[in-house]
């Protein structure tokens, strides 16, 4: 009952006509920005942070999350497009996305995101009002071994999107954790790799690295086959998903929904992990897994919703706990600082307007993001229609303008140049970049992790396995790891047996 | 085996070494107290078992890649372009650098005819320029045009 009442409560306050409209700029703002890559959310949310000092407290934070989640959809439209992430979640939707727009099938990949978006975030939601303190309580014990186990076997899973062997995987995510060692040391501050560039001492950006292994390799390994990229503009099909896309979705959906939600809780995660771990798990239930990275519609729909419904999931402890689990939630929780508000266990009491006029704002957040999108995908593949020719310079002007934007420094145009050419170069020896660009982001955290998880247990690596949510993720690590060794081992068996039995018949 | 797998992972597995020895020039530390250059310098350590592994592994397996399609030429061009552009953005300016490199991609690369290729540089490098600039508020360098443009 209090539940009920809570919920009237937060929807008379948001449902005001100049919330709704915050709620409506929010989205339209998000949207339009996460289109341009390298404008993720935390630059939007930055940008736009001292606007809403003057308005009220529920308005402000209703408009930034409506940010949150517009850029979240917005960044998936140039993912599918023309393989440019607009931010880390949706590099995993490159995979698939673009190469059902290459195969004329970028509308029902663009409506599939926007109708899955809409119901992880509306299942998310409702996740939030019934799970948030439990749940808080349960990551609020996760310590730093945990951690550590948990990014390895995000890594370890990862590695399973490798389109080629499981060896280039492993290498790929070792380039990322590499390029994540670079900058000053997260624990004593020491600059490593920096060569005594100040550019380099605050680490390499994700923006211009993002932008260069996928937007500037993609526009050099078109231009070397062009024939593929006139079949790409050359054919199209319908605008939204087909009734086979929705029998092909609707699983996916709902378990990226509910992976998406409990992986997007815990700090570090959020929707990056999530979107990951929902594309291995789909590719894992699918009966036809040799169809990922091809042009699956599951590879779209799972990722998409488990990034979104992690939104609703990262609230968790923000709200119940005040801890920040990503940058734009620490934006987030700047905003309510600012207005007085200190989110924690006492948010519920002390402002339960706020509170729940938040929560019910997201509801109404996604509404407006589907009603928003989906009259939009016609424009947006009207992108599709442009000759490769001309659409090619302008992805390298936008990549440009967007690697420059984020510190209006030419370190990071010299970074994503250097980075597209080694991407492409990976892409020649048959390297997935996106592992690497996984590995990247959770690479700090994991060192971190690691040497604290060390330093705890005297250098005993024993912490590892005695915790039983540590061990049961690095057991799950392992068995993942030793699974194309034992394939390896058993083919050699057999070509060995094979050879044995040739021998015999022709003595 | 194919000759570019067989190259890059020796270029992989010298960036692993070299990755390794310029972690040994940082604080190293114990298991007990990991310092700087600990996770580097596994991390090198990986990075070059695993190039070497690929290498053998790949040893023997057939070349069923066609470069027949390749057009290498292509690729050093559009290269070129980004090269030139992100040396030149600052330099020069976003106005005229765009400019460019637009008109270097159409014409070097993709061979659209010199009207629409000067046409659509134009246009494309200012419509951006008034987009990013005077409605985004994104400082973009003028260049030499500084005297001009704002």
């Amino acid at each position: 009952m209090d539940l009920f009442h809570n919920l009237i409560l937060g929807f008379s306050i948001s449902f005001t006509p100049q919330n709704l409209l915050y709620c409506f700029l929010g989205t339209l703002i998000g949207t339009a920005v996460g289109v341009l890559p390298g404008l993720g959310p935390v630059a939007s949310i930055a940008l736009l942070l001292p606007v809403t000092f003057k308005m009220d407290m529920a308005s402000a934070i209703i408009m930034l999350s409506g940010i949150y989640y517009g850029t979240m959809y917005g960044g998936s439209i140039t993912s599918i497009l023309v393989n440019i992430p607009g931010e880390a979640a949706s590099i995993v939707t490159c995979l698939d996305g673009y190469q059902m727009a290459r195969q004329g099938r970028g509308g029902p990949a663009l409506g599939i995101a926007a109708f899955g978006s809409f119901i992880a975030g509306t299942i998310g939601v409702i996740l939030l009002m019934c799970l948030a303190p439990p749940l808080a309580s349960i990551a609020v014990n996760f310590g730093a071994p945990e951690y550590f186990s948990m990014m390895l076997l995000g890594l370890t899973l990862v590695t399973y999107l490798s389109r080629q062997s499981m060896i280039k995987g492993l290498i790929a995510a070792i380039l990322g954790l590499t390029l994540g060692v670079i900058g000053l040391d997260p624990i004593t501050a020491f600059p490593r790799f920096t060569f005594g560039s100040i550019n380099l001492q605050d680490g390499l950006n994700l923006a211009p690295l993002a932008m260069g292994l996928f937007g500037l390799a993609e526009v050099l390994s078109s231009v070397q086959n062009p024939e593929e990229k006139l079949t790409f503009v050359n054919k199209r099909s319908s605008l939204l998903p087909t009734r086979q896309d929705w029998r092909d979705s609707r699983w996916p959906i709902l378990r990226g929904t509910f992976l998406g939600f409990f992986l997007g809780i815990p700090p570090g995660g959020g929707g990056v992990i999530a979107s990951f771990a929902s594309y291995i798990v789909e590719r894992r239930f699918s009966r036809q897994p040799e169809k990922f990275g091809k042009g699956a519609i599951e590879g779209v729909a799972g990722p998409e919703s488990a990034n979104n419904s992690a939104v609703a999931g990262a609230y968790i402890p923000l709200l119940t706990l005040g801890l920040p689990t990503n940058a734009v939630m620490a934006l987030l929780l700047g905003s309510l600082m600012i207005h007085g508000v200190q989110p924690g266990p006492l948010m519920y009491q002390e402002h339960a307007a706020v509170f729940w006029g938040v929560i019910t704002s997201m509801y109404i957040g996604n509404v407006m993001l589907l009603i928003l999108n989906i009259p939009l995908i016609a424009l947006f593949i009207s992108i599709l229609r442009i000759p490769y020719s001309y659409l090619a310079p302008l992805i390298v002007v936008f990549c440009y303008v967007g690697a420059f934007s984020i510190n209006n420094n030419i370190a990071d145009v010299l970074v994503m140049t250097f980075f597209g050419f080694a991407g492409y170069f990976l892409r020649r020896c048959g390297i997935d970049t996106a592992p690497l660009l996984l590995a990247f982001v959770l690479g700090p955290v994991m060192e971190t992790s690691l040497r604290q998880s060390l330093t705890v247990s005297n250098g005993s690596g024993m912490i590892f396995l005695t915790r039983p949510v540590s061990a049961a993720f690095l057991i799950l690590a392992v068995v993942l790891l030793s699974k194309p060794v034992y394939h390896l081992v058993m083919k050699y068996r057999k070509n060995m047996q094979t050879l044995l039995l040739r021998k015999r018949a022709n003595s | 085996m194919e000759l570019k797998n067989r190259w890059s992972s020796l270029v992989l597995f010298a960036l692993g070494v070299g990755v390794c020895l310029l972690s040994l020039r940082l604080p190293f530390g114990t298991l007990r107290q990991p310092r700087e250059g600990f996770m580097p310098f596994f991390l090198g350590l990986l990075l070059a078992g695993l190039s070497l592994a690929d290498f053998l592994f790949a040893q023997g397996k057939k070349n069923n890649h066609s470069e027949a399609k390749n057009n290498y030429r292509r690729v050093w061009l559009a290269g070129g372009a980004m090269a030139f552009y992100a040396l030149l953005f600052s330099f020069v300016g976003y106005l005229l650098a765009t400019f460019g490199v637009i008109l270097w991609i159409l014409r070097l690369v993709y061979r659209v005819r010199w009207g629409t290729a000067l046409l659509f540089s134009t246009g494309a490098a200012g419509l951006s320029f008034i987009l990013f600039v005077y409605a985004l508020n994104v400082p973009l360098p003028p260049g030499i045009l500084k005297g001009l443009i704002r």
